[in-house]
């Protein structure tokens, strides 16, 4: 594999692999691992900032939050918002690459203008929609007014789900550049002769994605959507500026009700509890998404 | 023959209108926040809004400087972006130098750690952070989110490093060998050069991710002259009225510097990125 220079040098320098490694590891304790341990214990005690001592209470927490309905509401919530997101992101993305791939003009602009969406800061996006959608001066509103398509003291923040509805579109608009382009290198590949020979056979548009396509784009679509599920799953920023978690609770999710308790309730060991549980959640669904495919693919070899 | 030209016309049709909706999607809000940032207060609030500014104004700009502290949250911003960037870029090179390039043993089990710790809620880790700090002493200071957004930036920086050490042929490290060239050496007078661009780049993008960071902004300062701009952005929301003029100018102050920084290193990042996500 490797020429021997390598090893020869490091047996006489072992301490080099340590002097490169070493500020690295240094940081991932002190920022990662410490904390991540420390908030495993955090969530077995009933630690606040109103009271300087901590107790260890055992299960007490878990049984307590689990119990709530506040936090099973939350949950389901946080499922929805994800899978919705990233149904919209794929619908939105897929459609943006092949509109790319083909050779139709203008295909530069929209190269450039997908980048907006994914560079400008999250928080910033959420505003921005916030103030489009308001229900006096936005622009959305008014043209939607126009049109007869609402009445005028229409409100997007005043029920749960058309809030939810905006976020989402939100964290779309962000979000689905990023897919586009991760799709569109992967069909830049993709041979021409495998395309037109699929024409020749006489395979219309539609047979032609389904067989030849999206086959080619599996996996991309497969790392996308966990790299899209991990971001989703925890985004904050777009749900704090736009809805602030409003109406009435009915836009929280996961990431957002932590920071809450913690930062706002400053009952740090609650919130510590509610995190190790959404970090369970996250990583039991990123081990299927990961294990379910090759399970299925197990089945059919073993049959 | 005419069917098959005319279902042709119509998918050209079909993609522009596409193309069409996707160019207002994208730009829209965006052309929105710069104009809506140069009205004057009785304009913004117009019903039906005008589209370009009749009255071209700095009004809302003035006001947020002198009002709302915009240059002091802009030089707090400044000082941790640039200050983790350096840091991480600097610990992130060295590691990425021998993951890639040296191929020391124990690479494996780094870049998997690296891969690992970018998969980390920044939520799990939050709460103990701000205890760690507030141990030390940090709270309020300028250190406390320039240590958490080291956690977060370092592992992507190694991961996206890592590809450039490892572009390096193999044949220079040799040469340099002969010459007598111990590892550090190596590194700074054959392999810097080679991969410098590729570093700042990575500099850069590193920079993008502090400067916007709002999480751990929010949550670890609470004295508002310490504020970073992103944060700086929720003092406009008032509790009966917002100033969405000074909203938008201060927008505009985070976002065109992020615009422009991004544009500066796209092509190297989106290369690496579709280089990264195999299918």
């Amino acid at each position: 594999m490797f020429p021997s220079f390598n090893k020869s040098r490091l047996s006489r320098k072992a301490n080099m692999k340590s002097m490169l490694f070493l500020p690295t590891i240094i940081i991932l304790l002190v920022t990662i691992a410490y904390p991540f341990l420390c908030n495993i214990y955090y969530s077995f005690t009933n630690y606040t900032l109103v009271k300087p001592v901590k107790t260890f209470i055992m299960f007490n927490n878990y049984i307590e939050i689990c119990k709530s309905d506040y936090f099973i509401e939350t949950i389901i919530r946080t499922i929805l918002w994800t899978c919705s997101n990233i149904t919209f992101m794929l619908i939105l993305g897929l459609s943006t690459a092949l509109l790319l791939n083909t050779n139709i003009k203008g295909t530069t602009i929209i190269k450039g203008s997908i980048l907006i969406p994914w560079v400008l800061p999250e928080i910033v996006t959420g505003y921005c929609w916030k103030w489009m959608l308001s229900s006096d001066y936005g622009i959305i509103n008014n043209i939607l007014e126009k049109f007869n398509l609402i009445s005028a003291d229409f409100s997007w923040f005043r029920s749960g789900s058309t809030a939810m509805g905006v976020a989402i579109l939100a964290n779309v608009w962000r979000a689905f550049p990023f897919m586009a382009l991760m799709f569109y290198a992967k069909l830049k590949t993709l041979s021409r002769e495998q395309l037109e020979a699929a024409k020749i056979d006489g395979a219309g548009t539609l047979q032609t994605f389904i067989h030849i396509t999206l086959p080619y784009l599996k996996n991309s679509i497969q790392t996308v959507c966990l790299l899209a599920f991990i971001w989703t799953f925890n985004s904050f920023g777009i749900i704090y500026s736009l809805t602030g978690g409003g109406p009435i609770n009915k836009t929280e999710t996961f990431p957002f009700i932590v920071q809450k308790t913690a930062f706002q309730y400053y009952e740090f060991g609650e919130a510590s509890t509610m995190s190790i549980i959404m970090f369970l959640i996250m990583t039991l669904v990123l081990l299927a998404i990961y294990l379910i495919p090759k399970t299925i693919s197990k089945i059919i070899k073993s049959n | 023959m005419k069917e098959y030209e005319y279902s042709r016309l119509i998918r050209r049709i079909l993609l522009y209108l596409l193309e069409i909706f996707i160019f207002i999607f994208t730009v829209f809000p965006f052309f929105w926040i710069i104009v809506s940032s140069f009205k004057g207060a009785g304009e913004i609030f117009l019903s039906p809004p005008t589209i370009f500014p009749k009255v071209f104004t700095l009004e809302n700009y003035r006001r947020a400087i002198l009002e709302n502290d915009l240059l002091l949250f802009a030089k707090n911003s400044i000082t941790i972006g640039v200050s983790t960037t350096l840091i991480a870029t600097f610990i992130a090179a060295l590691a990425a130098y021998g993951i890639g390039f040296l191929k020391v043993s124990g690479s494996r089990l780094m870049t998997i750690a690296m891969v690992v710790t970018q998969m980390f809620p920044i939520v799990v880790l939050i709460i103990p952070l701000f205890t760690l700090c507030s141990r030390l002493g940090l709270i309020n200071t300028y250190y406390s989110l320039i240590l958490s957004n080291l956690a977060f930036t370092v592992p992507s920086a190694i991961i996206i490093m890592r590809g450039y050490f490892a572009s390096v042929p193999i044949e220079l490290g040799e040469a340099a060998q002969l010459d007598g060239c111990n590892n550090f050496q190596m590194l700074r007078k054959v392999i810097l050069p080679i991969v410098g661009p590729g570093l700042v780049s990575v500099a850069i993008f590193t920079f993008i991710g502090v400067w916007q960071e709002f999480l751990l902004a929010v949550s670890f300062i609470s004295d508002s002259k310490m504020n970073t701009l992103p944060v700086g952005l929720t003092s406009y929301i008032g509790e009966h009225s917002t100033d969405w003029g000074g909203l938008m100018a201060t927008s505009v102050v985070i976002a065109v510097p992020a615009i422009l920084l991004f544009l500066s290193v796209q092509k190297y990042f989106i290369d690496n990125l579709a280089g990264s996500v195999k299918g």
